[in-house]
């Protein structure tokens, strides 16, 4: 009887364990910290004079000669530290380059490049007589290595180029030879470390005649972007602006000038395809800003090319051109420039209306900006002289020459804001 | 025949404690002829006789306290007469007739025997010889009784004469060799004067000659403790008497030797213990430790015995010597011994012939079914894992993320389970000794732990089947039964996961855990017998103490390997103790190697809050590997868990689930209808308590195997799901072992029918399970995988083996997010147990201890590295990481450490790309542990918890482990103060220059850690079936 009593009593302690509940499962993750570093001054590299895509010909003729004899290279400020064909500075540089004649006859202009491990650059062409010349500087004591992505109007082409640069050097890559034939191309270049600092020697040639020639900085990602157009644009091929979202997205397009919002030709808006590089061309009008809103992230740059006689005569027409990139709009990061000798204006834009400040080391100069428009101001600040906003504005240094010479300087932020790394605790 | 006439006087001494002492007189009076005198010497008062003593007899009341004493106090009195021989007797002797004269008959044909010995043979059955001479060996430690204790005289030793020794009992001592000898040795203190008195015969020049035709019967009332009512048999007096024959030894040799021969007694002593724990023989281990402290006791006494030897003489040496034991008798001899007791107790037991055809039938059968289960589940063990015994076999070892590397060197596992101290992460102090110490037999096997432990993961269902196979053996004697229950064990779900995750500890109770049911069921006397004839139980052996000590050492082992089955193991125990009578303080003495190996864990789980969630984590830690495992229901654990595997066929997935509902169902109705309802009660109890444990524990959060900030996982149900399946398979087969004969008739026909279709379902049950297992395109998520042994890149492997012991950072790009793990050796070493941390970091160890430092705490210098910040470099050599090792594939995380101030290249391999923190040699070299003076920074020498380095002068010691108290210091052998270090590392204020010597020093874990592997080592030891020849001592007097 107790037995009997004991197995029915077991027997209902084996049904209370099955009615147990599931507990809740237990366990923990790892710990997962995200740290902020400190911020800091990042180096930042002018890559040098630019190179003639073809070599240096001499034909005694100076109007043939690939070369020029009017080549005037200024770095400003003083006592930047060499490296290679470069000049790196702890801070904000620039390099403005005015070749006269020959066949990269034009403005080149650019903010020294801060060093980054992970950057767009948009710009450049690889066809026939055009030259997208890379040029890749590690301002570090050690070396680095970066991999190179080419994408094009076709899509991302297939496979990285991983170039290990060496302390204080710097290396060239020729986009041409990774990819041929492509109108348009934009790099995407990750690197390890503090990153590098790179920019991208666009250089054309139509037949004998110069098509012009820039520097293409890095270009902002963000789904609110401002790219400045620093010239008159013509509606037509003279003035593009680029964009490519790495993931793809949707993209609103508008431009604004002095005069207020331009009507956009055709659809504002588009759909990128990821990795797919896609051309517009800007609405004829004064020089402005065009605005892109977008569903995810996206770079972009515009080119505006300017139209001069040819030396060689004969009613042809000789070209310069400008690359500016886009930037944030909601960026409140202190950005600078330094500005460069020569025939500056200023171009302005903000999506609120008022006042931009500008700081010229010590002294403050204003521009007011028109509700949803954008500005140029000529600029009376000496060459050589820091100049730097930290107002939520896109802001680019605009430098003309005679005869019909154009180009960009385009601010930078060097203070490498708190880059959050997280980490975890694993096997 | 000597024309001179002899002299015959008795002497009997008594101390008035022999019931013989009348029978002994009688027998002496009736002696034709009878002697000439008889002395009753008493040393304590006995009453007269009713009739008052005989007048034959000259009864005398004396003041001595033994029995040598009492005879020479009589010698004083009484003057010799010409030719006397003294015949001395004990009060529980009684010569037969004729005795006496066979003795007178000896002493006048052999003139110069002065002593002359009779056999001495039981007091119950004089055809059983007791005595009949003795010797020694060489040494003169080992007494020798020249007749087989028992044995039936029948004439075979009549031709014996001259012998070493005889018992002085019973025999004939000339009286001048008395007087010339001055008697016994009071030295001997009882024990060995027969024998030593005899050696100083011959030494003398005498004869000592036996007579086997003269019978005395003796008592033996001093060798069975029965003198003075303590009734302890031989046992008692052991130590005793084993005291005496070194004491002999000691008497006996040159007098270089005595001191080796002290020492030989501890040595003896101490490898005797360990047989008599074999033996289970709790109270001569007791006496056998004793005898070194008694021999010592008596040396005051030994420079008059060597007197006494050396005035002895020297003329009869050579004969004395001729008749010591040689190497060859003393073998022979125990031989002789251990044989008779064996062939003595097979003789009690053996069956009829008809009986034993029957059973060496029933055994051709059992091994004949035994092979071939091990051929199968063998065939299924390699069948299931092929590319692990490739692996293994190509010098591979097993590995995975939660299993980590099985590869640590018996050294490391030594270092971590004897001081306590993890050296995960930045290093912690743990309860217990974990898997490391279990682990270090399998490390000493060839091919390391690598090997070994891979082929105890490969072969798991073949050593699980076999374990309950001979589990079931104790409960039902069926072999299709057993060979059944044994194949669905083998492939019990559970354990299966366990395998495939590298669970050590749940495959570890797996494969024990039926050991432990078998030694507990042999250890109470429950085991079924075979069956023979019709059905006839035939009986089982004995309950067996053996089998106890094998259950407690196996339950130990369960115990560590995953410490919440002690609860469940507690209740069975406590009720299988109240149900086994006499026998419950055995049944309940398996518990304590268990509950001396989780008092630590019992301890810190109190310490913790007996009832808060870090006590529950404590007392359900997994030592060794743990992981996360899909969380389980109780009815999923029931039928075969809920597992996310593809590529098999649907219904081999319904099949091998089923297989389990099956197990439970038959367990369910063999409870219901079963005859053993108590076994049948108690397995259920015990399958509910596995049950629950399995389905609670995945609720508690256990301390991270990485050490602080690791992930930490969730308990796992494997182990409780083995006391499911053991004891739901008891169940099942016990109710087997009945159903096959039972009934009569038609309704046994239908019996047997029912049980042939159940178990034909069963076997189909089993077979879809298997196939589902080893189905080609199975697609589980299997985490264990072979891999090559070397890990970490050659060059930084190398430094952690330095002196310096630097510590390695291995970085992993893992979804954007940096993955580290701090590493003290090759690889992520869990098998060998991580200290056990609360939920809040400190370790469980210590009683309301701080956070203790882990890798958690590196994160920043690791995200430093990360983003090539200029002082994360430094950072990390402030805790001894010399190296920092990128991945493979995170090629990111490469670059990022090749622009990182203060990191240098070493080198770039397979195994990842590796930078060095500090110099390559020399000064600046990192370390584990360093002296910071104002002359500089001196490294130390580091081993796994302890190190030295020279102090130049007063300064600090940093040792880059997290602090503890039990780190110590001295400075030239005086202890150095500890002090705070702000990065929560153990640091020391040296106050001047000299050897500074460290060490993780934890006492208390120290004192358990030996107290459980004394425990365990005992009851292992214990489980050898030694039996112990209990009843067959050497012969005394």
């Amino acid at each position: 009887m107790i037995r009997t009593l004991a197995i029915v009593a077991a027997l209902l302690g084996l049904a209370a364990a099955i009615a147990l509940d599931a507990p809740t499962p237990g366990g923990a993750p790892a710990a997962t910290a995200t740290f902020a570093s400190d911020p800091r001054t990042l180096p930042a590299v002018c890559p040098g004079t630019q190179t003639i895509p073809v070599g240096d010909i001499q034909s005694g003729d100076a109007e043939l000669d690939s070369g020029s004899d009017e080549v005037d290279f200024t770095v400003l400020p003083e006592g930047g530290e060499v490296i290679d064909g470069g000049t790196a500075f702890e801070g904000v540089g620039m390099s403005l380059e005015r070749i006269g004649s020959g066949d990269i006859a034009g403005l080149a202009g650019m903010t020294c490049a801060p060093t980054s491990r992970d950057q767009w650059l948009v710009g450049g062409s690889t066809e026939l007589g055009a030259s997208a010349r890379l040029v890749l500087s590690n301002p570090a004591d050690t070396s680095v290595r970066a991999e190179v992505a080419l994408h094009t109007p076709v899509g991302a082409v297939d496979g990285v180029t991983s170039v290990v640069i060496g302390p204080g050097a710097q290396r060239i890559v020729l986009l041409e030879a990774i990819e041929p034939e492509m109108p348009a191309v934009a790099v995407h270049i990750t690197a390890g470390g503090l990153g590098v600092s790179v920019a991208i020697q666009d250089s054309r040639l139509d037949g004998f005649t110069p098509a012009g020639s820039d520097w293409v900085t890095a270009s902002a990602v963000g789904e609110a972007l401002a790219v400045p157009v620093p010239a008159e644009s013509d509606g037509g091929r003279g003035a593009t602006v680029t964009l490519i979202a790495p993931d793809g997205a949707q993209v609103d397009l508008s431009m604004v000038t002095d005069q207020g919002e331009v009507t956009w030709i055709g659809e504002s808006a588009l759909t990128l395809e990821p990795g797919v590089l896609t051309e517009i061309p800007v609405p004829q009008a004064a020089p402005g800003t065009v605005l892109i809103d977008a569903s995810a992230p996206v770079a972009a740059a515009s080119r505006v090319r300017i139209e001069r006689d040819a030396p060689a005569g004969q009613g042809t027409q000789a070209y310069d051109f400008a690359w500016t990139g886009s930037q944030a709009r909601a960026d409140a990061r202190e950005r600078a420039v330094v500005v460069p000798p020569g025939e500056v204006s200023l171009l302005v834009h903000a999506d609120a209306a008022g006042a931009v400040d500008f700081d010229a080391v010590g002294e403050t100069l204003t521009v007011t900006v028109p509700a949803s428009g954008s500005v140029i101001v000529p600029v009376d600040v000496a060459a050589g002289v820091r100049l730097s906003s930290t107002t939520e504005a896109s802001w680019t240094l605009v430098v003309t020459d005679d005869p019909g010479f154009l180009t960009t300087i385009e601010p930078v932020s060097v203070e490498m804001s708190s880059v959050e790394t997280t980490v975890i605790v694993g096997g | 025949m000597s024309p001179a006439r002899l002299t015959v006087r008795a002497v009997v001494v008594s101390d008035a404690r022999a019931p013989q002492l009348f029978a002994a007189l009688d027998a002496i009076l009736a002696q034709d002829p009878a002697p000439d005198a008889i002395h009753l010497l008493l040393t304590a008062d006995v009453d007269a006789p009713d009739h008052g003593w005989d007048p034959r007899i000259d009864v005398r009341r004396v003041q001595a306290d033994s029995w040598g004493e009492a005879v020479a106090t009589l010698v004083a009195e009484v003057p010799a007469a010409p030719h006397e021989l003294l015949w001395l007797l004990h009060d529980d002797m009684a010569p037969l007739p004729g005795a006496l004269a066979a003795l007178t008959a000896t002493a006048r044909k052999r003139l110069r025997a002065g002593v002359i010995g009779a056999a001495q043979v039981r007091w119950d059955d004089a055809s059983r010889l007791v005595n009949l001479g003795t010797t020694t060996s060489r040494i003169g430690a080992r007494r020798l009784a020249l007749v087989e204790e028992e044995d039936v005289n029948q004439g075979q030793y009549d031709d014996r004469d001259d012998v070493l020794a005889v018992s002085l009992g019973g025999a004939l001592v000339r009286r001048e060799l008395w007087e010339r000898l001055g008697g016994i040795d009071p030295g001997c203190d009882g024990w060995s004067e027969s024998l030593d008195f005899c050696r100083r015969a011959w030494r003398s020049g005498h004869d000592v000659v036996a007579v086997p035709a003269a019978k005395v019967r003796h008592g033996q009332e001093r060798l069975y403790g029965r003198r003075g009512g303590s009734g302890g048999g031989r046992r008692s007096t052991y130590a005793v008497r084993r005291a005496s024959e070194w004491y002999h030894a000691l008497t006996y040799s040159p007098l270089w030797a005595v001191p080796l021969l002290l020492v030989w007694t501890v040595i003896s002593a101490l490898a005797r213990a360990v047989l008599r724990i074999a033996q289970n023989e709790p109270r001569l281990l007791v006496a056998d430790l004793v005898v070194p402290w008694r021999v010592l006791a008596l040396v005051p006494r030994l420079p008059r015995s060597r007197l006494q030897v050396r005035q002895a003489g020297r003329e009869g040496r050579a004969a004395e010597k001729s008749l010591l034991a040689g190497s060859r008798q003393i073998a022979h001899h125990v031989r002789a011994l251990e044989f008779g007791v064996r062939d003595r107790r097979k003789a009690a037991a053996a069956p009829t012939d008809v009986v034993k055809a029957e059973l060496l039938t029933a055994r051709r059968r059992r091994r004949a079914v035994l092979a071939a289960l091990a051929v199968l589940l063998a065939g299924v063990s390699v069948a299931l894992r092929p590319p692990w015994v490739a692996g293994i076999v190509g010098g591979e070892m097993l590995s995975g993320t939660m299993l980590g590397v099985t590869d640590p060197g018996i050294g490391a596992l030594w270092d971590r389970a004897l001081t306590g101290w993890s050296a995960q992460s930045l290093g912690a102090p743990s309860i217990d000794a974990g898997l490391s110490a279990l682990l270090v037999p399998l490390a000493a096997a060839p091919g390391g732990l690598a090997v070994s432990l891979g082929l105890l993961l490969v072969f798991t269902p073949l050593a699980a089947g076999l374990a309950l196979w001979a589990a079931s053996g104790a409960f039902t004697r069926s072999l299709a039964a057993r060979a059944l229950a044994a194949v669905v064990y083998a492939l019990w779900p559970a354990a299966l996961v366990a395998v495939d995750q590298g669970r050590v500890g749940a495959v570890v109770v797996h494969i024990v855990l039926p050991w432990v049911v078998l030694g507990l069921a042999r250890a109470g006397g429950w085991q079924r017998g075979e069956r023979i004839g019709g059905g006839d139980e035939h009986a089982a052996r004995p309950p067996s103490s053996s089998a106890a000590m094998g259950a407690a050492a196996m339950l130990g082992v369960v115990v560590i390997a995953a410490p919440v089955l002690l609860a469940p193991a507690l209740v069975v125990i406590a009720v299988l103790g109240a149900a086994a009578g006499r026998l419950r303080w055995r049944l309940w003495g398996v518990a304590i190697p268990a509950l001396v190996l989780s008092a630590p864990g019992l301890i810190a789980a109190w310490n913790a809050g007996p009832f808060t969630r870090d006590a529950l984590a404590i007392v359900v830690r997994e030592p060794g590997p743990s992981g996360t495992a899909a969380i389980q229901s109780s009815l999923d654990l029931l039928t075969g868990l809920d597992l996310d595997v593809a590529g098999v066929p649907q219904v081999l997935m319904l099949t091998a689930r089923g297989l389990s509902g099956l197990v439970v169902l038959a367990a369910v109705v063999a409870a219901l209808i079963g005859r053993r309802r108590a076994l049948s009660a108690l397995a259920v109890v015990a399958a509910a308590l596995g049950l629950a444990v399995a389905v609670l524990v995945q609720g508690v959060t256990m301390s991270p195997d990485a050490g602080s900030g690791g992930e930490a996982a969730a308990g796992f149900y494997g182990p409780g799901m083995s006391v499911v399946a053991v004891a739901f398979l008891v169940l099942a087969t016990s109710a087997a072992a009945d159903v096959w004969f039972a009934g009569a008739g038609a309704a046994r026909a239908w019996r047997r029918v029912g049980a042939i279709a159940v178990g034909a379902v069963l076997v189909v049950a089993t077979a879809g399970a298997a196939a589902a297992q080893v189905w080609p395109a199975r697609e589980s998520d299997d985490d264990v995988a072979p891999v090559a042994r070397d890990v970490l890149p050659l060059v930084a492997a190398i430094e952690q083996g330095t002196e310096e012991r630097q510590r390695v950072i291995t970085l992993a790009e893992v979804d954007g997010v940096a993955t580290y793990a701090v590493l003290s050796s090759d690889g992520p070493d869990v098998v060998s147990s991580a200290a056990t941390l609360t939920a809040t970091g400190s370790p469980a160890a210590r009683r309301d201890a701080a956070p203790i430092a882990g890798a958690a705490d590196l994160g920043a210098a690791v995200a430093g590295l990360v983003t090539s910040s200029s002082d994360a470099a430094s950072a990390l050599a402030q805790w001894g990481v010399g190296v920092v090792v990128a991945a493979p594939g995170s090629e990111g995380i490469a670059d990022a450490l090749a622009q990182t101030p203060g990191l240098a290249l070493m080198g770039a391999s397979d195994r990842g790309t590796s930078w060095r923190i500090g110099a390559p040699e020399g000064d600046g070299r990192v370390a584990r542990a360093w002296m910071e003076t104002r002359d500089g920074v001196t490294a130390a020498s580091m081993g796994h918890a302890t190190g030295t380095v020279d102090a130049t002068g007063p300064g600090t010691l940093v040792v880059a482990a997290a602090a503890d108290s039990a780190w110590r210091a001295t400075l030239d052998g005086a202890p150095v103060v500890a002090v705070e270090d702000p990065l929560g590392r153990q640091a020391f204020a040296v106050s001047g220059p000299g050897e500074v010597v460290f060490s993780y020093d934890d006492r208390g874990y120290r004192a358990w850690f030996w107290a459980a592997a004394a425990t365990l080592a005992w009851a292992a030891i214990g489980s050898i079936p030694a039996r112990s020849r209990r009843a067959t001592e050497e012969d005394e007097r």
